[in-house]
C-alpha cells in the first residue's frame, strides 16, 4: 500500500510510553484482510487492521532512553560541575558591569563544560546532546554577547540540569526550549 | 502595491503577527536573518502560525538533517560528509541539500572524530525536538483549520532508533485531516484568490501561483481532491497557510512573489524578509 507510510517494514516498531514495544504487523495493514480495505471511509487515528497507531510519533512523548545505567561517582561528579557552572553564572550576573570579572566567570563556565563533555561516555545520549549544546553557546562567543537576560535564561537552564538526576529525551526538549526562547540560536551556535 | 523600509518610528497596525513556513527557517539560518527577525518581532505581542506550517518545516529542515545524520552514520565523517555534499551532489538537483548543509552542519571541535560526534548530537537535538521548533516558539494555540495529520505525527523513531522524518503520504481514499472542509468553510476566500491570480498579467505569474490558481478551480468542483498530498494539499500549501492566517492583520514571510498577492486578497499587512541582508526588512501597509 503505497499510500500507507505507517505500514512499511523498516518503520514498524516504537517503544510506547508504557515502556513496551508494539510492533505492527506490516503485512496485515497491507493485505487484503484489513479494514482499511473495506472500510476506507472511516476515520480513525491508525489503521483498523490493529486498532491502535503502528507507528508511535515521539512527539510529546516521555519514551525511555536506552537503559544507561550511569554510576553513582559520575553522577555526583555531574552534579557538582553544574553547581560549579551555577556558581559561575552567579558571579557573571553579580557583575554586570565588571567586565574582567564576567569575563572570567563566563570562561570559568566553558571550562566546566569541557570538564562535562569529558564524561559524556559514562552519561545517557540526551546529556551529550545537551552538553555539547551549551558548549556550542560559548564556543565563539564574547563576554559582550551575554546579556543579563540571556545569562538568566542560560542559569535556568542549568538549574535544570542540576536538579534533574534523569536526563531524558523530554528533559532535553524541554532545555533546548527554554533556550530559543530566551533568544539563545542553540542550533548556529557551532561555526 | 509598494514596499517601504521598516524604519524605527514604524507602528504595526495589529498586535499579532503571523509567521509562515519561510520564517521558521529562516530562524536557523544565522546572524544575518536572526536580527531582522528579532526587529519585526519586537513589534508584536503575539506571534503565531499555523499547525500546517509544521509539516512544510519537515520537509525543509527535518527532512535535511534526517539526510545529514543517515549520511554521517555511512561516512563515519564529517569532513568526508562535507566533501560529497560539496563536490559529489550535483547542484541543480541537490540544491537544499547543499544550501542546508552551511545551515546545519559545521564543524566544532579538536578533530574530525569529534566534529563527527558533535555534529551528529546537533542534528540528533534538532530531530528530537522535530516540529515543536515551530509551536514552542510561537503563542499558543496555533491557527489549525486543517487539523493536519502529519503535523501533529511529527518526526517518529525505527526499531533501530534512527529518527525519521516522514513527507505526507496522503489519499482521498483515507482521510486524515479537515481539509476538504476547510476548503468548503472558505471557498469564497479561496475564489477571491483564483479570481486575483487570473488577473495578473502572464508575464507576473510565478509557477506556484499558476499552480495555486489549477489547483483552487479543481477544488471548487470537488474540494476532496486537495485530499491528494501531491496533487492536491502539496500545491497548494501557501495558500493553505495563508487563508488559515485570515484573523491575522499581518504577516511576516521570505516569500515575495505568492505572499505579496495573498496578503492582498487578504487585507493584511505584509513584512517581507529578503534574502539580502542589504536589503533590511520591507513593509507594504494596508491602505484604509
Amino acid at each position: 500500500m503505497s499510500d500507507d507510510p505507517l505500514g512499511s517494514e523498516s518503520t514498524t516498531a516504537v517503544p510506547r510510553h508504557n515502556g513496551q514495544s508494539f510492533v505492527a504487523s506490516g503485512g496485515v495493514s497491507g493485505g487484503g484482510v484489513s479494514g482499511d480495505t473495506y472500510a476506507s471511509s472511516l476515520v480513525t487515528a491508525g489503521t483498523r487492521s490493529t486498532g491502535a497507531m503502528p507507528l508511535q510519533p515521539t512527539r510529546g512523548k516521555r519514551t525511555p532512553s536506552k537503559s544507561f545505567e550511569v554510576i553513582p561517582k559520575v553522577k555526583h561528579t555531574c552534579s557538582a560541575l553544574f553547581a560549579t557552572c551555577l556558581d559561575n553564572l552567579d558571579l557573571a550576573l553579580d557583575h554586570n558591569e565588571g567586565f574582567f570579572l564576567r569575563s572570567n566567570a563566563i570562561e570559568q563556565v566553558k571550562d566546566t563544560l569541557s570538564e562535562l563533555w569529558n564524561v559524556r561516555s559514562q552519561r545517557e545520549e540526551p546529556f551529550r546532546e545537551v552538553i555539547n549544546m551549551l558548549q556550542g553557546i560559548f564556543a565563539q562567543r564574547t563576554v559582550n554577547d551575554f546579556t543579563t537576560d540571556k545569562l538568566n535564561c542560560l542559569r535556568s537552564a542549568f538549574k535544570r540540569l542540576h536538579e534533574n538526576p534523569v536526563y531524558d529525551d523530554a528533559t532535553a526538549n524541554e532545555i533546548t526550549v527554554k533556550l530559543l526562547n530566551g533568544g539563545i540560536d542553540v542550533f548556529r551556535e557551532l561555526e | 502595491m509598494c514596499f517601504e523600509n521598516l524604519s524605527d518610528d514604524h507602528s504595526p497596525s495589529s498586535a499579532e503577527l503571523f509567521l509562515d513556513t519561510s520564517i521558521h527557517c529562516s530562524k536557523l539560518k544565522g546572524s544575518l536573518f536572526q536580527q531582522r527577525i528579532t526587529d519585526v518581532f519586537d513589534l508584536f505581542q503575539w506571534k503565531s502560525t499555523s499547525t500546517y506550517t509544521q509539516v512544510e518545516f519537515g520537509n525543509v529542515v527535518l527532512a535535511q538533517a534526517e539526510y545529514y545524520l543517515r549520511e554521517l552514520n555511512k561516512f563515519r565523517s564529517l569532513e568526508k560528509l562535507k566533501d560529497h555534499i560539496g563536490n559529489a551532489l550535483w547542484h541543480k538537483s541537490h540544491s537544499i541539500k547543499i544550501t542546508w548543509s552551511f545551515n546545519l552542519l559545521a564543524v566544532y571541535g579538536q578533530n574530525d572524530a569529534e566534529c563527527t560526534e558533535r555534529a551528529k548530537l546537533s542534528l540528533q537535538r534538532m530531530m528530537k525536538l522535530g516540529v515543536d521548533f515551530v509551536e514552542k516558539l510561537c503563542d499558543r494555540p496555533l491557527q489549525d483549520g486543517t487539523n493536519c495529520y502529519w503535523a501533529s505525527r511529527g518526526v517518529c523513531k525505527k526499531r533501530d532508533g534512527t529518527l525519521v522524518w516522514k513527507s505526507p503520504q496522503c489519499k482521498p481514499n483515507r482521510k486524515r485531516c479537515h481539509l476538504d472542509d476547510f476548503f468548503d468553510k472558505n471557498r469564497g476566500t479561496f475564489k477571491q484568490i483564483k479570481d486575483a491570480i487570473d488577473k495578473l498579467p502572464e508575464s507576473t505569474k510565478s509557477k506556484q501561483l499558476n499552480g495555486f490558481s489549477e489547483v483552487i478551480g479543481l477544488a471548487l468542483v470537488d474540494s476532496a481532491i486537495l485530499l491528494d498530498y501531491r496533487t492536491g494539499c502539496k500545491r497548494l500549501a501557501d495558500a493553505i497557510i495563508a487563508v488559515d492566517s485570515k484573523e491575522y492583520r499581518s504577516m511576516f514571510s521570505q516569500n515575495v512573489k505568492e505572499s505579496e498577492l495573498l496578503t492582498s486578497v487578504l487585507g493584511q499587512a505584509f513584512y517581507y524578509l529578503p534574502p539580502n541582508c542589504d536589503k533590511g526588512v520591507k513593509v507594504r501597509v494596508v491602505d484604509d
